[in-house]
């Protein structure tokens, strides 16, 4: 059964809010099958308020955790406003929608190097977690 | 010029949240009562915690009060609770401390719904940024 841990129950900002986005996101029956599926460690790098979270997913769990790790699947980079505003844009394949204008912001934001991803091979991962987060 | 914290400079920014074409439209569909709570620091002259209540409903604050203290049902009961030291409200008042990275860094804490908060995060930008629209004498700058 899907479900999330706090590494550090204590744990504060980005951890917290992460995992409280998917512990609402697994009351849904389709969102807690996507958990299930998921494997595969993400990273999340937030420069401009120096924050970085992992995600490790395996077995129906996803594990939260503050500070780096260099040995994530996926690691992705940017800023704070551009992280915030990524679970509310429309997704096409998983991916934000270049048919939507959030969508295409976003892409001139990756074109720009703001954004930064690394570890694109692991689309799989990368979509399902776009999935498990999206708002909409 | 308005002390802050205060129910005179609540009422204030009551007002100015009302007048903000801005805000309306950021949080159109908005609905809860959020609670700011400025944690006491007594040697700046906050010597017990502020709980500031506002019903936000549809873009506009329908009412604001300083209530008594956490077990008022209105602080119980709140949909959002966002917690920090009055010395960082201030910070973030004075634009030196950005409420979204102060977010993310756990330097305000929200309690709340999660998916809510970040579906409105430009109206919770844009209810802080409103915040420096006041004429505000802090407490302990007097």
């Amino acid at each position: 059964m899907a479900q999330v841990v706090v590494a550090d129950p204590e744990a504060a900002g980005l951890t917290a809010m992460l995992a409280g986005l998917i512990e609402a996101a697994i009351t849904t029956p389709a969102k807690a099958a996507i958990l299930d599926a998921m494997r595969g460690s993400v990273a999340i790098v937030v420069p401009d308020a120096e924050v970085e979270v992992a995600m490790h997913f395996g077995g129906g769990v996803c594990r939260v955790e503050s500070g780096p790790t260099p040995s994530a699947t996926v690691r992705l980079s940017m800023p704070a406003d551009v992280l915030l505003d990524l679970p509310s844009l429309p997704l096409f394949a998983g991916f934000p929608s270049l048919l939507a204008p959030g969508g295409r912001a976003f892409a001139r934001r990756v074109l720009a190097g703001d954004v930064q991803i690394s570890g694109m091979r692991h689309l799989r991962l990368l979509a399902q977690l776009n999935r498990l987060l999206a708002l909409g | 010029m308005l002390q802050f914290p205060s129910p005179e400079w609540l009422a204030e920014f009551q007002d100015v949240v009302n007048a903000s074409a801005e805000y309306a439209d950021a949080a159109a569909t908005w609905e809860g009562d959020l609670v700011f709570v400025y944690e006491k620091e007594p040697d700046k002259g906050v010597p017990a915690d502020v709980y500031a209540w506002l019903d936000l409903w549809h873009g506009k604050c329908r009412d604001a009060a300083i209530l008594d203290g956490p077990e008022d049902p209105r602080a119980v009961g709140a949909k959002f609770t966002i917690t920090a030291p009055y010395s960082r409200w201030k910070s973030v008042m004075k634009k030196e401390l950005d409420p979204v990275k102060a977010m993310m860094q756990g330097k305000l804490k929200v309690k709340g719904d999660l998916p809510t908060i970040v579906r409105y995060v430009r109206a919770s930008n844009v209810l802080t940024d409103l915040t420096t629209q006041l004429d505000t004498q802090f407490v302990d700058e007097q």
